[in-house]
């Protein structure tokens, strides 16, 4: 099924000039709005994912790196990261660093398109392509060569809403910790001869 | 509001300029047939600019050029550029009109007739390209450059990209880049002093060579800045 932007849309995106904004937002209590590659401020019609009148997207860096959206079937779809430079300096990158794990993990991210036309209007209501669920942040620092700046980046992992859930940590047993909690209790001793397959990470 | 130090176009006046609108423009790569398609994801451009050719000859160019380099913090302040482009104005300078009969005063000088200005027709919103602008002793004709110093964003520059029609002194135009931030009717356009707030392209962008110990020649290159610090003037 090919995503419908409009009859507009679809003859900009069959030509050989298309102007566009990929739109990220992260509902977090104060909605991270960033336009992904653009410049200065873009404001976008509300609709059914942005329903704040005015909402403005303030222009971040460039994407540096994103893999394929797959699908979301029955929930499943696989983790990606959406990487973008330029972060830090800008007021949306600054947003996104400032955001912590705990302020971002669980919530919603949608990744949406506007098409704009010959003179720079927006074509229509922005084209949602995809909804997930955000799992990670990170931010790094590739030092600058030659007297070129440092660059920094952003990266986001999106998943499902599985993606970040976790299974209860496998918990072991040792004779040693049994015995600092009850010397005399015996229990655990023989468990160093026991393998159950399984390795202890850190 | 924000007030940006300003690029002393007095003292260190550059032989050339060169201005220019620089967007985010991707390619996926020509197709065998030598097809390609464009896309620029930007939203219309940012302002560059490239002074070259200042020639310094006395020791206060040459210390206001460091004193700036070192303000401008390699790119972390914001300075506002403004461009020599009287000669395009299309404003009419401010003239002596003589009486009906062609006579001046016994000083030799006339009524004095105010100097060009313009201002918004009507409220546009951010990102707007399509305004209108009522021109009061001037013509437009397309290619004119202009400011509009926003209580927000600052002075922004813009250029006049096609005259649609003229009602009167009210021009219906199209301007790049799209409005930085949104005007109300009434609001001045500036056509006299073309400015917009800039930072340095590079950190080391202002290093300069001292020839002899006694001159210098400098060269320099601005890209538009957003939400970035300022001095004080």
């Amino acid at each position: 099924m090919s995503i419908d932007f409009g009859a507009d849309g679809n003859a900009m995106l069959e030509s050989d000039m298309v102007r566009m904004a990929v739109l990220g937002r992260v509902a977090t209590d104060i909605p991270a709005r960033f336009w992904i590659g653009g410049i200065n401020d873009l404001s976008i019609p509300p609709d059914n994912v942005e329903t704040d009148s005015g909402a403005i997207y303030t222009g971040l860096g460039d994407v540096v790196g994103m893999g394929a959206l797959s699908q979301l079937i029955n929930g499943q779809a696989d983790m990606v990261q959406i990487t973008v430079s330029g972060a830090g300096v800008d007021v949306a990158g600054m947003q996104l660093l400032n955001a912590s794990l705990e302020e971002t993990i669980y919530r919603r991210f949608n990744l949406g398109l506007a098409l704009f036309d010959d003179d720079w209007q927006q074509l229509g209501q922005t084209v949602w392509l995809a909804e997930r669920e955000c799992s990670t942040i990170d931010a790094a620092r590739e030092a600058g060569v030659g007297g070129d700046p440092d660059v920094r980046t952003v990266s986001l992992g999106v998943g499902s809403t599985f993606t970040a859930r976790r299974r209860p940590r496998v918990v072991n047993f040792t004779d040693a910790h049994q015995r600092r909690i009850s010397a005399s209790d015996r229990f655990f001793d023989r468990i160093s001869t026991y393998s159950a397959g399984s390795t202890i990470k850190w | 509001m924000t007030s940006y130090l300003t690029w002393p176009r007095g003292l260190l006046t550059p032989r050339s300029e060169r201005w220019g609108i620089t967007g985010q423009v991707s390619t996926g790569g020509q197709s065998l047939g030598g097809i390609s398609q464009t896309t620029n994801s930007s939203g219309g451009g940012y302002w560059t600019c490239d002074f070259d050719g200042i020639w310094m000859r006395t020791a206060p160019q040459v210390k206001a050029w460091r004193a700036l380099e070192a303000l401008l913090d390699g790119g972390v302040t914001g300075i506002i550029v403004p461009s020599c482009d009287c000669k395009f104005s299309p404003l009419d300078s401010a003239s002596y009109v003589p009486h009906s009969d062609g006579t001046l005063f016994d000083d030799g000088t006339g009524y004095l007739s105010g100097a060009g200005s313009a201002e918004f027709v009507g409220a546009y919103a951010l990102r707007a390209t399509r305004v209108q602008v009522q021109v009061i002793n001037g013509v437009l004709t397309g290619g004119e450059i202009f400011t509009v110093d926003h209580a927000t964003v600052g002075p922004r520059r813009y250029v006049v990209g096609q005259v649609h029609g003229v009602v009167g002194d009210v021009y219906d135009v199209t301007i790049r880049t799209p409005l930085r931030a949104a005007v109300v009717d009434g609001e001045a356009v500036d056509f006299a002093n073309p400015r917009v707030v800039m930072k340095l392209a590079t950190s080391d962008e202002m290093a300069l060579t001292v020839d002899m110990g006694r001159q210098a020649m400098g060269a320099v290159r601005f890209v538009e800045a957003f939400g970035i610090g300022a001095l004080e003037e």
